[in-house]
């Protein structure tokens, strides 16, 4: 049986036996960048759930809470690629500690798994012979253990498969083999089950050696003096007027005075957190959005740096003489689309102005002026999305005072992929040709219903049947939706494809469209399947083939 | 588009595609990364050309400026392997091909879904 305390114990234990090989790790560290930071990083990481275990000490916490706090408190303070690894290996073994008030060998064993298993699954392609390998290896060993009687066994097998699996890294790792080392991280975990074994067999922790303890406080103090060049944190809730406020604005006149700045917004309140020489004028500035709340402003330099204000001062004084005006913006972005799904994922591209619209309603071209106008820019691009738009767009472009270029996108997703043509830095020529080519790389289909009895193609079709429709007329036609969009799918993909993506419409359940997920990805599996919602109407679902 | 880089025994070009590409698979190795996006989508299977749909890059001057867009893992400290990811990719692509790489754009996209 493993209580909290010990595990609190062990925690310390590890997270000290780390610390003072932390130099050994900074000298073996070649991979995957090689700049000696891994022990540093490793022990900044694990020292949060050093104190969170201290802490638990104090109030004798049940081992489920100590796992979780020392879990969390290295997820906080991660620092570097085998920092995080390690949070991940930790919070493996505080979700399988879950809602156990008490573990033996067999549940302890099982925590190996869970954290091998959780690192794992945070890389898609993960690089053997690192600390990814020794967690698992050692996993690996522990569950291999029959009898599983003892934690103290249970542990020692684990270091045992660690040091060989860690002894094996330069075989998996040519980097390391080079260097004639081990692998850092890697090493890192070991020394963590070490530690953690030690208190284990011994009773008493490792006991943190006193030369790494001074280096650490040294290194702190420097950062704190370097880092402070304004003199006021200053922190405050704004209580939005109304939630189409603008703080854009806002946080570029007081990006100007300050630094750290931390602007959060949410639908009625926004955040704000700055580092500035004027918390006056940044309150000022915030009342013109709304009222404020929780205001905190802290002085951050009691014994205060002459020469270091002095700078800020004239610094400040340079910037504050700039004040911002409101010229037309370099470029924006109009579509025209339908359904709130579709507006969302135009606007998170970067689409400025949404136009209402689509086959059953055209917005006018006077519609399209009135957008353009709205959207104050030197550059306009218009997505009309719509075969019968284009024109519209076209003479709206004709009327307009600046300049505009419609690019002639025919439906909702060629206009999503032509925006991933768009570059802010590209003039407009460029960024037309590079939208046309991107939304002329998408075959689309569509499916929905027929309006009439009709025939096409020998193809008998009666009122309210479901039809599937590509560029090249009706395709496929019967009563069962799915099937009818799995039939769209195979005409217009071919062997560039790559991509397939379903955007499904109003009437059409999340639960119907993961359904078409799951066919889809049975017949092409070498796709990257991706199904949104477009919440357009008319269309059940729009399906957009790409390279 | 492409690097030219002149030596004395001639030229070596190496196109975009070649640099986005070695971006990508540098990038899919990276702690925390389980995917790319592209437009709002998931890229995840295994194919080097698509995933590389996730990778931007721009000049300036000399140098690059690498844009990419990812999906991260739940529950890891995304500051963190942000960072490390931009070490990466500088470190890889300035020793593997020898071109400067002015900075590295980390955009989180999206999370995988908590566990």
């Amino acid at each position: 049986m493993l209580t909290g305390k010990q595990y609190a114990n062990m925690i310390i234990s590890a997270a000290n036996n780390l610390m003072n090989n932390k130099e050994l790790l900074n000298e073996m560290n070649v991979f995957p960048v090689p700049d000696g930071d891994t022990g540093k990083n490793m022990s900044m990481s694990i020292s949060g759930a050093k104190e969170a275990a201290e802490k638990c000490l104090e109030t004798d916490c049940d081992i489920t809470t100590v796992a979780d706090k020392a879990a969390m408190a290295t997820l906080r303070g991660a620092r570097g690629n085998s920092g995080v690894i390690l949070s991940q290996l930790l919070r493996g073994i505080a979700k399988e500690m879950k809602n156990k008030k008490n573990i033996n060998a067999l549940s302890f064993a099982k925590c190996f798994s869970s954290a091998s298993a959780t690192a794992y699954s945070a890389v898609m392609k993960p690089t053997e012979g690192t600390i990814l390998t020794v967690a698992r290896e050692s996993a690996q060993a522990v569950e291999k253990l029959a009898d599983k009687t003892d934690v103290t066994v249970i542990l020692k097998e684990a270091v045992k498969a660690a040091n060989i699996s860690l002894n094996h890294t330069p075989e998996l790792l040519p980097k390391l083999k080079q260097a004639g080392v081990v692998d850092a991280g890697g090493k890192g975990w070991t020394l963590v089950l070490e530690g953690m074994l030690y208190y284990l067999e011994n009773g008493t922790v490792v006991i943190l050696t006193e030369s790494d303890k001074k280096a650490d406080t040294k290194k702190l103090a420097e950062v704190a003096d370097e880092e402070i060049t304004f003199t006021y944190c200053t922190e405050f809730l704004i209580d939005k007027k109304s939630p189409e406020v603008n703080v854009d604005r806002f946080k570029n006149t007081i990006s100007k005075i300050g630094d750290c700045m931390v602007v959060i917004e949410d639908f009625d309140v926004v955040k704000v957190h700055i580092h500035t020489d004027n918390p006056g004028i940044v309150i000022q500035n915030a009342l013109k959005i709304g009222s404020l709340n929780d205001i905190k402003i802290d002085n951050m330099r009691y014994q205060h740096n002459e020469k270091i204000i002095k700078n800020a001062e004239e610094i400040t004084k340079n910037k504050k003489e700039s004040k911002p005006k409101e010229p037309p913006k370099p470029y924006a972005i109009i579509a025209v689309s339908a359904g709130e799904g579709y507006s969302e994922i135009m606007r998170e591209l970067g689409v400025s102005e949404i136009i209402e619209g689509g086959q059953t309603m055209n917005p006018s071209a006077g519609d399209i002026l009135e957008a353009i106008n709205k959207a104050n820019a030197e550059t306009v691009y218009i997505l009309p999305n719509n075969k019968n738009i284009i024109m519209a767009a076209q003479s709206a472009k004709e009327m307009a005072k600046c300049e505009v270029r419609v690019i002639g996108t025919t439906s909702v997703p060629q206009g999503i992929s032509a925006m991933l043509g768009f570059s802010a830095e590209a003039d407009a020529d460029i960024n037309e040709a590079a939208m046309l080519s991107m939304a002329e790389g998408v075959s689309a289909g569509s499916v929905t219903y027929a309006v009439r009895d009709s025939e096409n193609n020998g193809i008998k079709i009666k009122k309210d049947d479901i039809i599937g429709l590509t560029d090249a007329g009706i395709v496929a036609s019967g009563k069962d939706i799915n099937d009818i969009a799995v039939a769209v799918c195979e005409s217009i993909v071919n062997e560039d494809t790559g991509l397939l993506t379903v955007y499904y419409g109003d009437e059409i359940s999340e639960e119907t469209a993961e359904k078409l997920e799951e066919a889809l990805n049975e017949k092409f599996k070498d796709f990257d399947i991706s199904i949104q919602y477009g919440g357009q109407p008319i269309y059940y679902y729009n399906i957009a083939a790409e390279e | 588009m492409a690097v030219k880089i002149n030596t004395n025994k001639g030229q070596v070009v190496i196109t975009n595609k070649v640099i986005v590409k070695t971006i990508a698979n540098v990038c899919m190795s990276c702690y925390g990364v389980v995917g790319f996006a592209y437009g709002g989508k998931t890229l995840k299977k295994d194919n080097i050309s698509q995933l590389s749909k996730g990778v931007k890059i721009r000049a300036n001057g000399t140098k690059l400026i690498i844009d990419i867009y990812i999906v991260a893992a739940f529950g890891v400290n995304v500051q963190t392997i942000s960072e490390s990811i931009c070490r990466n990719i500088k470190y890889e692509i300035e020793h593997m091909m020898g071109i400067g790489v002015e900075k590295v754009i980390v955009h989180i996209e999206k999370m995988s879904s908590a566990d």
